[in-house]
């Protein structure tokens, strides 16, 4: 195990050493060159003399090897440098717009485990009957739902026409209600389900039927044989979901104007702020990558059939 | 193996049967759009603008004065024509990739995994950005955008149950019988992880469903005048107080088909439960 953990740390080197390639390079394909984006953003017409200017205070005019490596070097400390849009240290600003996408995702993932577990547990000790028929048509419509639909329709009853939630923005907790459950609609249908399906793909094998031979009491048989069996699916699902909830945010954040890391990095897009979108896709490669290993860590420890794959 | 026992069972079902229909009639209006439509889709008429429904216009019009269920008609091709293709071929690459990298193990595991940590390291939506900051918008950047992160789902957890079936004792004694790898691979491994590959198939299907018309609906996507459910939500959201209805049809399109698709795919699981008992 320790041997495993310390392997899929070592990985991590190369991984991140490519992302900051692709980011960079990425970056560097952008139609519309950097010295052009940092004239415009701060509103001065760009002409040949300027940008010449700009390219030698930048250091753009160096080899581009150089530049990466320049570039890395305060990468791995954090510093990307100055937006070009709001001239602001962009991982302050970065780490600012995180603080609110987290909540956003963290207190939807509550959300999402608190409704989803029970939900799918419940739907499957009675499946086919009426618990499990109504999660069968909550799941459905949840799991289809326009993110970008849910949201307005909500706004408009609890908002508009109930008065009882603000409309959009970011100052209590109460902003952060409707914005949460838009979001974790979608994940409330797929987990229960998820687990549902799951638990009752495990209650028809072998183990169950012997433990009920030996005895073993329904309950015990389902919490600790059964779920645990059937958690996996859910850890890996939920462990490829958490970094994409973050992301996928935008949508809820552009609705509810929530200001966090998704309306962040569609106007820094917009603006061509290249150091904030930099700084953007290496701050969420580490998110993506950290979370990714705890899900493989989760699912080693769940599954003892893994250890052996290992 | 008994899959033509699953199938039959599948297409016994009469509800399964009804919303084959409700899909297929869906598909086919989309197709047929050019010769049932009643108005041109792009065509503004400005006297006409806000209508309610009507014979004349059966969904009323939008701000343009264009016809609302016309434009629905056309859009049905762009959004499920374009979600169907991204998740066969999505599928595709990534069940091959899982199986291989769950089975084989070693190097080739470590090498199809590292690349979709990698892969995940750049969350889809930033990556579409990326993308389509590079080539420019429009639906096919989108679609291959998207294609990049949306096998990395099928390849990880086919792998991950690969992984877990390859343990089990009957593997072991088909290899000690000496059966071929692609034989393990095709009649034992691949059959039990079905199941789940039609669950997150049709998940996926419809996700895709959600996130082209959502990519659309922040003007990545689709380009207006053309007709998108996602970008008829967009347009129609201004009117959120005064007219709703601009966002409630194509709102309610995708979440009746999207509502249809999982239900069809959750017929077929059952069918497949039923079987393997």
């Amino acid at each position: 195990m320790a041997k495993y953990v310390i392997k899929r740390l070592l990985i991590l080197i190369p991984i991140l050493f490519l992302v900051s390639i692709i980011a960079f390079g990425l970056v560097r394909l952008m139609p519309g060159n950097a010295e052009v984006a940092y004239l415009q953003a701060a509103g001065i017409p760009p002409t040949e003399e300027l940008i010449e200017t700009v390219r030698k205070d930048m250091g753009y005019d160096r080899p581009l090897l150089v530049q990466y490596f320049d570039w890395l070097g305060k990468a791995v400390r954090l510093d990307f440098g100055i937006s070009y849009a709001s001239k602001k240290v962009v991982s302050e600003e970065l780490f600012g717009a995180l603080q609110y996408t987290a909540k956003l995702a963290g207190f939807s993932s509550l959300i999402v485990l608190a409704v989803s577990i029970p939900m799918g547990i419940v739907s499957a000790v009675k499946s086919n009957k009426a618990p499990d028929n109504v999660n069968r048509v909550v799941a459905f419509v949840g799991a289809s739902m326009p993110s970008f639909w849910l949201g307005p329709l909500l706004v408009q009853l609890f908002s508009l026409t109930l008065g009882w939630l603000p409309v959009q923005g970011a100052m209590s907790f109460r902003h952060l209600i409707l914005p949460s459950i838009t979001m974790s609609v979608l994940y409330i249908a797929t987990y229960s389900r998820l687990l549902r399906n799951s638990l009752l793909e495990n209650i028809s094998k072998r183990f169950v039927t012997y433990s009920r031979a030996r005895g073993v009491s329904e309950n015990k048989i389902i919490t600790n044989h059964v779920l645990r069996t059937s958690m996996i699916p859910v850890v890996t699902t939920f462990g490829i979901n958490f970094g994409h909830m973050i992301a996928g945010s935008t949508i809820v954040e552009v609705l509810f104007s929530w200001p966090g890391l998704g309306r962040l990095i569609i106007s820094s897009i917009a603006a061509r702020d290249f150091p904030m979108i930099q700084g953007y896709i290496v701050l969420m490669a580490v998110i993506f990558i950290l979370v990714n290993l705890a899900t493989d860590l989760i699912t080693v420890v769940l599954d003892p059939r893994m250890r052996e794959a290992l | 193996m008994g899959s033509k026992i699953v199938l039959k069972k599948f297409f016994t079902k009469k509800s399964t049967i009804v919303f084959l229909c409700i899909i297929a009639a869906i598909v086919i209006a989309g197709i047929l759009a050019p010769w049932i439509a009643p108005h041109d889709p792009v065509e503004q008429k400005l006297e006409n603008k806000f209508l309610m429904p009507s014979w004349e216009y059966p969904m009323g019009t939008d701000n343009f004065g264009r016809c609302i269920f016309s434009r629905i008609l056309y859009a049905t091709r762009k959004t499920l024509g374009f979600s169907f293709l991204c998740t066969v071929i999505a599928a595709a690459i990534g069940i091959t990739l899982g199986l291989i990298a769950g089975f084989k193990g070693g190097i080739i595991d470590t090498i199809i995994m590292r690349t979709c940590d990698v892969l995940y390291a750049f969350p889809s939506l930033v990556l579409v950005m990326a993308i389509v900051g590079i080539f420019g918008t429009g639906i096919f950047n989108v679609i291959i955008a998207m294609l990049i992160m949306q096998w990395l789902w099928y390849a990880r957890v086919v792998r991950n149950l690969t992984a877990s079936e390859k343990c089990k004792s009957y593997i072991s004694a088909a290899k000690v019988c000496g059966t071929k790898n692609t034989k393990i691979i095709f009649s034992h491994i691949f059959p039990n992880i079905i199941p789940y590959m039609i669950a997150i198939f049709t998940v996926d299907f419809g996700h895709t469903i959600l996130s082209i018309s959502g990519y659309s609906f922040l003007g990545l996507g689709v380009q207006p005048p053309e007709s998108e459910w996602g970008a008829m939500i967009s347009d129609g959201r201004s009117f959120i107080n005064t007219d709703s209805w601009l966002m409630f049809w194509p709102g309610i399109m995708i979440l009746i088909t999207v509502v249809i698709v999982n239900i069809i795919g959750d017929h077929m699981r059952d069918a497949l439960d039923s079987q393997s008992v």
